[in-house]
């Protein structure tokens, strides 16, 4: 059904620092369901437009109603809410009172079954009851052996060190790692790291307490994004510098660097967000960003919201080597931990389907990044039985 | 002083042996197009026969289709023409390749409302009328390609062919051309009519690989180190009132009577968590929806308004199969339910001749993987005379929009001539000989998976 169950467990990895109404808040908890984003209202919300054309059609223009709670479930009320907007724009009066009279009362169900996705209205009018019905098909896999693998998380351990890593960066036999310090670089030798050279990094001001930064290879320049300053310099940490400017990180969404004292960046039309994704074509959307609320929020060509798929903490895009299709990595808390788990989901159409068993993580996650052409992705974790950062690459893996 | 990571048990596993499996039914034939009457001969050949003969296309025990025999499909828009294109290097148990012809052929025996033709390697059906969700037809073992080589004599595709069919036991042998990869074990040895308690005792004894097993049995097989499977909950216990009784001038006394059910206790105490309530036929991960769209529930009844019935109609006889043990203890429960209202119930487990019931205690398996297939299932099952007595003549037909579903269903259970009580998965133990590769020995769907069993050639304690 829509929520298989719930439990209330504390906020936890990026501080929300989101101005309301004037306002600078924390959130302090929220719902975090045992299979969030499993079954998110999102999930059905495909299905509610045709639903709500075929209650209106079976109740007539202006006609007025009462959506009925069939659970006390949030995500079953916010198909309810949903649907309400759809049906008032389709001429109905919803009344926002449950008790208050009206001509029909509504209820709604939303679940899948192993041929299809569907939502059920019971419509009663008196002693008449109607039933109507909106149902999409699962995905069909018709490429050969593609039901046969399945997806599988792969979390490879690159580097860890004490002080807090922010990103690190493969180039052949190399890793630069980037940390609230300065870059540092290292060499594979013998299964370990040799250091080769390391340049600090000044601050022009104090670091935000959610301090981030980022490493990009541009041609054979290396560059680090830091809160306000931007670094060159090669993979030999040769010719380093920096600049006190604020210039666009290499995200999914174009966007005009991190704010110097946040932990946000801002798309051009000024929404803040903490992480985005690219998507493929069969998402639906272009990108998925997490907003200051924590949601997951589908966005177009123009980053134009189209949808809310869930909540997490952060998002990055990641590729199947067997499969076709959007897919993105999310974290969030594992409830009753003090650890954080990485979950996978294929989007199609709009929608989240989970795509691998989620994998938990040795700690709580303070970054992830996706790479270049967003193939794998990087995490950092920071390891609280340690008191250590640890570097992972993140990818998919399929297996027969 | 050097020591040793300790390897608990190999992980890689072993080929040889044979799996011995233990039933309380039997069958008398694989053959997909055979008609089966017999309820637990049907659902015992729905396990066995995707062994031998495959289907083109599998549901996936999470959700959606998947292929087997073909390795792709498409069709019109309306559904009325099917192109299934045929899985090259597929060899058939006599060696020979299976070819489109063949499916066809295999196909028009089974499916006799269809017209089916062959395009090249494409296997080309037409159903009588459109059918958007044909798949899910094609999906359904009673549609596995069995090819035949004369009247007697079948051949399929799967990962076992058959040695020997004989009235105690089934005989598979590996089939070492299998495209999907040769099964682990060379056989499988199938005894059939054995009783839960011998099943229990082959198990327990290292006589048996794989056993069926009541609910009242998982904690004294988990207690010795040995696994349990569980399928989805795809048994229905349900009460079904007959002819006699199913008027609707006896309704308030079938209403009354569903009120005494205590299923939470049922399931909780008597099948000692093994079963949920059901408030509905259909369980929602085959139907989509919620049951509190089609349930009828009632209050617990006073002893006075049952006192307020005729006489007659607080008198009952409950019939339940004198072979299906849970079934005869859920019913002694709810007749003590009954009684304590003012019901006078009498439980009959008949095994000869007997007065004619008034009401059934029925065990139904759900064979179908779609809600409109599975209500059609069920009516056959629970008897398609009392079902359209309680639907007013309406029958579920396969393909039925969901709607469609939720409106019958809701009037089968309306009149309380069908009454849910518990429904259950279905449990099977695995001998501390045997391993699993990957996946399950047996799908969520019921399905045995015996070429993912391995043996452990030093753990097999032969008796």
């Amino acid at each position: 059904m829509v929520v298989l169950s719930c439990a209330a467990v504390g906020i936890h990895g990026r501080d929300s620092f989101a101005p309301v109404r004037g306002l600078v808040v924390t959130i302090g908890a929220f719902l975090l369901c045992s299979t969030a984003l499993a079954q998110p209202s999102s999930t059905f919300r495909d299905l509610l437009p045709d639903l709500a054309d075929k209650i209106a059609s079976t109740l007539g223009a202006s006609a007025r109603a009462t959506l009925a709670p069939t659970t006390d479930e949030q995500s079953a009320r916010d198909v309810d809410r949903d649907l309400a907007a759809l049906l008032t724009a389709r001429g109905l009066r919803i009344a926002a009172d449950a008790t208050s009279p009206a001509s029909a009362s509504i209820a709604v169900s939303c679940g899948e079954n192993l041929r299809e996705r569907a939502c059920v209205a019971e419509i009663r009018r008196g002693e008449v009851r109607d039933i109507v019905s909106a149902t999409k098909a699962h995905a069909v896999h018709t490429h050969e052996g593609d039901a046969a693998r399945t997806l599988a998380i792969e979390a490879m351990p690159l580097f860890a060190q004490r002080a807090r890593i922010l990103d690190v960066l493969t180039i052949d036999d190399r890793l630069v790692v980037l940390d609230t310090v300065g870059i540092a670089v290292y060499r594979r030798a013998n299964d370990d790291w040799q250091p080769i050279a390391s340049r600090a990094v000044e601050p022009p001001r104090i670091w935000p307490r959610d301090v981030r930064g980022r490493l990009r290879l541009s041609g054979s320049a290396v560059e680090a994004f830091l809160p306000g300053v931007v670094c060159q310099t090669t993979p030999a940490l040769t010719n380093f510098t920096c600049a006190d400017q604020r210039e666009p990180w290499p995200l999914a969404v174009e966007n005009a660097g991190l704010d110097s004292l946040r932990n946000t960046f801002q798309t051009p039309e000024g929404t803040p967000f903490f992480s985005a994704a690219t998507l493929d074509a069969a998402a639906g959307a272009r990108t998925v960003i997490v907003d200051v609320t924590h949601s997951l929020v589908l966005m177009d060509e123009t980053r134009a919201p189209v949808g809310t798929i869930g909540t997490a903490d952060d998002v990055a895009s990641v590729a199947a080597p067997c499969r076709t299709g959007a897919y993105i990595v999310t974290s969030a808390g594992m409830p009753g931990t003090s650890a954080d788990a990485l979950q996978l989901w294929r989007l199609e159409s709009r929608t989240a389907i989970r795509a691998a068993t989620p994998v938990a993580l040795p700690g709580r996650m303070t970054a992830l990044w996706s790479t270049a052409g967003a193939k794998i992705a990087t995490a950092i974790v920071r390891d609280t039985d340690g008191d250590r950062y640890a570097a992972f690459q993140i990818r998919i893996s399929c297996n027969r | 002083m050097a020591s040793l990571i300790a390897t608990p048990t190999a992980a890689r596993p072993q080929y040889g042996g044979t799996l011995r499996v233990s039933t309380h039914a039997s069958i008398r034939s694989l053959d997909p197009a055979a008609a089966i009457t017999d309820r637990s001969e049907a659902v015992l050949s729905a396990r066995l026969r995707p062994l031998v003969f495959e289907t083109l296309v599998e549901v996936d025990a999470t959700g959606g289709l998947r292929p087997v025999l073909a390795e792709s499909w498409e069709s019109d828009a309306a559904g009325a023409r099917w192109r299934f294109r045929v899985r090259p290097g597929v060899i058939l148990h006599d060696g020979s390749p299976l070819e489109a012809w063949k499916i066809a052929a295999a196909l028009r025996t089974t499916a006799t409302a269809w017209t089916v033709s062959t395009d090249g390697e494409v296997v080309v059906v037409e159903p009588a009328r459109p059918e958007r969700d044909l798949p899910w037809a094609l999906a359904d073992s009673r549609h596995a390609i069995a090819v035949r080589r004369s009247a007697a004599e079948l051949v399929g595709s799967g990962p076992f062919r058959i040695d020997r069919l004989e009235s105690g036991r089934a005989s598979l042998k590996a089939h070492d051309g299998y495209w999907a990869g040769r099964p682990f074990v060379d056989a499988v040895q199938v005894d059939f009519q054995r009783s839960m308690r011998a099943q229990l005792a082959d198990l327990e004894s290292g006589r048996a690989d794989v056993v069926e097993l009541q609910p009242s049995d998982v904690r004294r097989v988990t207690e010795r180190g040995l696994r349990v499977v569980a399928t989805r909950s795809i048994d229905l216990l349900v009460l079904v009132f007959e002819s006699n009784r199913a008027e609707a001038t006896s309704e308030p006394a079938r209403r009354l009577f569903a009120g005494t059910l205590d299923r939470s206790t049922i399931a909780s105490v008597l099948l000692q968590g093994r079963a949920e309530p059901a408030l509905s036929l259909l369980p929602t991960w085959l139907s989509g929806y919620s049951p509190q769209l089609v349930a009828s529930t009632v209050p617990r009844p006073t002893r006075a308004t049952v006192m307020a019935l005729p006489a007659a109609q607080r008198t009952l006889t409950l019939r339940v199969d004198p072979t299906d043990a849970v079934a005869h203890s859920i019913a002694d429960r709810i007749a003590e339910d009954a009684r304590e209202v003012g019901f006078t119930v009498t439980v009959q487990a008949p095994t000869g001749l007997a007065p004619r019931p008034d009401v059934r205690l029925v065990r139904a398996t759900l064979e179908s993987t779609s809600p409109d297939r599975s209500l059609q299932q069920l009516g056959a099952d629970l008897g398609s005379r009392t079902l359209s007595g309680a639907t007013t003549g309406s029958a579920v037909t396969a393909g039925a929009s969901l709607d469609t579903v939720v409106r019958l269903e809701r009037a089968v259970l309306g009149g309380f001539v069908v009454i849910p009580v518990v429904r259950m998965p279905e449990l099977f133990g695995l001998g501390d000989a045997v391993d699993i590769s990957e996946d399950d020995a047996v799908d969520r769907t019921g399905r045995w998976k015996f070429a993912n069993l391995w043996i452990r050639s030093a753990a097999r304690a032969r008796p």
